[in-house]
């Protein structure tokens, strides 16, 4: 009796034992598939040292430095264009010939009238000897003044005479005033201008330029007198040349100045409202009206500590990380997500650099394959 | 008469009730604590030594030791057994120690043991008194000779430098030349009448014998190698291929509940293999002579 009641008990215990001993395999063997299946797995990446890299990149049209509309005051009919846009001009070079029939018809109108004043002058004139030879006293006055009045008129027509010669002389043809390049012709052949400049002409001495609209968080970084030498003029051609950074005007209009938001988080201010900037383009080849694209980058001076912006989160108090923070225990180290209130300071489309909260070397989360909260309990 | 007798029997019996629960009652409060969660831990444990010292922030209250916890949890033994792979390590660790040098003393010590018990030779009495004299030393007196010898035989850092020693350890043949002397001459002698060699008479007569001897061998044995501290701490310096004895000195307080569930699983197979090898365990401590 006794020794069967010892017996069941001893197999109680070698199935207890075996399934304690098979327990503690499984645990051994399947460890890593049990501990994934309970913790976050988290992929991070070192907090370190550097700077954040503002990059900007867009079109612009070449557009001339100084331009100036040639128009013909008289309003004649344009006879001939002898240059079409994109023509280089040397100074004093003939662009337009103006038909100046017309202008040839009132001449010779006028010199009709000269001739007919000259003739009413001769009369005028024996007028005067009948009057001397009368000896009439009032007479003699009238002739005399009667001269003089046609002497001034004659004078006026020929001073009229001498300024519309000197206005064919001069308009029947315009010319270029200074060396440059046709950017437009809006004159034709034929046709009597309407109220649009003729020819409009770039002066090559000045040079060309391009206007940006540039973010404000790159343009913060610019200086005027910067020489940029990202600009490659696209097309069949395409070649690089430089300019130089001539004026920035801030985009922000007068009072929407918005003032910083909490010190904690506080952005670039002025990130979000872009930047008019203008950059003269020094070089023979262009013409105006060339499509550049323009690249700038400008890394920030200051050393920081940075980390991808995707490690970056946001609550009511502010940004803040998730770093890795490990507890040596007698199992081992354990890892931990630690919530870590951040300064930031700047950033780009990729980086955030960060002024107080982080070591340089300090482990940080960026991306985990579960929920994290501050303390969540991660494995690497 | 009678009645005296049943008295003094039931007082007897009360009295071994309280030492018996005394003796399993940290042995319960481990099993209990070792499922109950880290806060309800610290609530039952951080009054301690802060009771009565009121003015130093103490609490004037009753020990909130609780023998039932709130919230059942087993979430220690998953941190145990699960989110870390160092209990485990250890645990093999121990068991790849302990179970050669049982199996190896226990085999080593019968052998040895039939000869001083039941061979006759010269200077048999002198020998068996300087195995005994290597007994009587503290491990701690025979430290530095055995780190220079296991030093010299480049077995530093490795498991044969625990394993070795624990073989050909003094203590098996001891006890089990105890054991073998109760066995009767008579029995060997006429084992060799019937023309029986020796290992013909160890194995088919004095092994037999000698089985609750050594089912008590290898429970003490088990017992003491599994809970060995100092050999591994001086000769195992690689924290991978320690054992678990030396785990438990790890836990500190931020991880008590840990320290309990690592504590109960700890004990498990000792109080397995007592339980197991109960009965023989007392009768080959009753005819060996020697007394826990």
């Amino acid at each position: 009796m006794e020794e069967r009641k010892s017996g069941f008990s001893k197999r109680k215990i070698r199935l207890f034992a075996a399934l304690f001993l098979a327990l503690l395999a499984i645990c051994t063997l399947a460890g890593n598939t049990l501990r994934g299946l309970s913790l976050p797995k988290v992929y991070t990446q070192l907090a370190a040292k550097g700077s954040v890299t503002h990059e900007y990149e867009g079109h612009a049209t070449v557009q001339p430095g100084q331009t100036q509309d040639i128009t013909n005051p008289a309003g004649w009919k344009v006879k001939k264009v002898l240059v079409k846009q994109g023509d280089k001009v040397s100074i004093r070079q003939k662009l337009i010939e103006y038909d100046v029939s017309e202008a040839l018809l009132q001449l010779e109108d006028m010199h009709t009238n000269l001739k007919k004043q000259q003739l009413s002058m001769t009369q005028l004139q024996t007028n005067y000897i009948a009057a001397v030879t009368d000896g009439d006293e009032g007479t003699l006055a009238a002739a005399k003044l009667a001269i003089e009045s046609a002497k001034l008129d004659i004078a006026l027509q020929e001073q009229h005479i001498k300024s519309l010669q000197k206005s064919i002389a001069e308009g029947q043809s315009a010319m270029a005033p200074f060396a440059g390049v046709v950017t437009q012709v809006n004159a034709l052949g034929g046709a009597v201008p309407g109220g649009s400049p003729d020819i409009v002409l770039a002066n090559s001495a000045k040079g060309y330029e391009i206007r940006l609209q540039i973010p404000g968080d790159v343009a913060g970084l610019l200086k005027v007198g910067e020489t940029l030498d990202q600009i490659t003029v696209t097309g069949k051609a395409s070649r690089q040349i430089s300019g130089t950074l001539v004026t920035i005007e801030d985009g922000v209009l007068g009072g929407e100045v918005l003032p910083p938001t909490g010190d904690s988080s506080g952005t670039n201010e002025s990130a979000g409202q872009p930047s008019s900037v203008t950059v003269s383009l020094k070089d023979d080849k262009l013409k105006g009206g060339e499509r550049v694209q323009v690249k700038i980058a400008k890394t920030s001076e200051e050393q920081t500590v940075t980390v991808p912006n995707e490690a970056v989160h946001h609550n009511d108090l502010g940004a803040y990380v998730f770093t890795l923070e490990s507890k040596e225990g007698p199992l081992g180290n354990a890892y931990y997500a630690i919530e870590t209130q951040i300064k930031i300071t700047d950033s780009n489309a990729y980086v955030t650099s960060v002024a107080g909260g982080l070591f340089e070397q300090q482990e940080v989360i960026v991306n985990s394959t579960g929920f994290l909260i501050d303390g969540t309990r991660v494995r690497r | 008469m009678n009645n005296y007798l049943r008295l003094s029997g039931l007082a007897l019996s009360v009295l071994f009730s309280i030492f018996a629960a005394a003796m399993l009652f940290p042995i319960g409060l481990t099993l209990v604590s070792s499922m109950m969660s880290e806060a309800e831990i610290s609530q039952n444990y951080d009054l301690i030594g802060k009771m009565v010292d009121t003015a130093n922030g103490g609490k004037d209250a009753f020990l909130n030791l609780k023998l039932l916890p709130d919230w059942l949890t087993f979430e220690q033994y998953l941190q145990v057994l699960i989110l870390s792979p160092k209990f485990l390590n250890m645990f093999w660790n121990s068991a790849s120690l302990v179970v050669p040098i049982v199996i190896g003393q226990t085999l080593v010590g019968s052998l040895a043991a039939y000869a001083f018990a039941k061979l006759r030779f010269p200077g048999r009495d002198k020998l068996f008194f300087v195995y005994l004299m290597t007994m009587l030393m503290p491990f701690q007196v025979t430290l530095v000779p055995n780190y220079l010898v296991i030093d010299m035989l480049g077995l530093m850092n490795r498991s044969s430098a625990i394993v070795l020693p624990g073989i050909f350890g003094a203590f098996g043949v001891f006890m089990m030349r105890q054991f073998m002397a109760h066995i009767p001459y008579a029995l060997t002698e006429a084992a060799k009448i019937d023309g029986a060699g020796q290992l013909t008479i160890f194995i088919r007569v004095v092994l037999p014998l000698a089985k609750p001897g050594l089912a008590a061998l290898a429970v003490l044995l088990f017992v003491d190698y599994w809970n060995m501290i100092e050999q591994p701490l001086i000769f195992l310096q690689d924290a991978v291929k320690q054992p678990l004895s030396l785990y438990l000195a790890q836990i500190n307080q931020s991880a008590r509940g840990v320290g309990f569930a690592a504590s109960t699983l700890y004990m498990t197979p000792m109080v397995l293999l007592f339980l197991y090898a109960e009965s023989y365990f007392v009768e080959g401590i009753q005819h060996s002579g020697i007394k826990g």
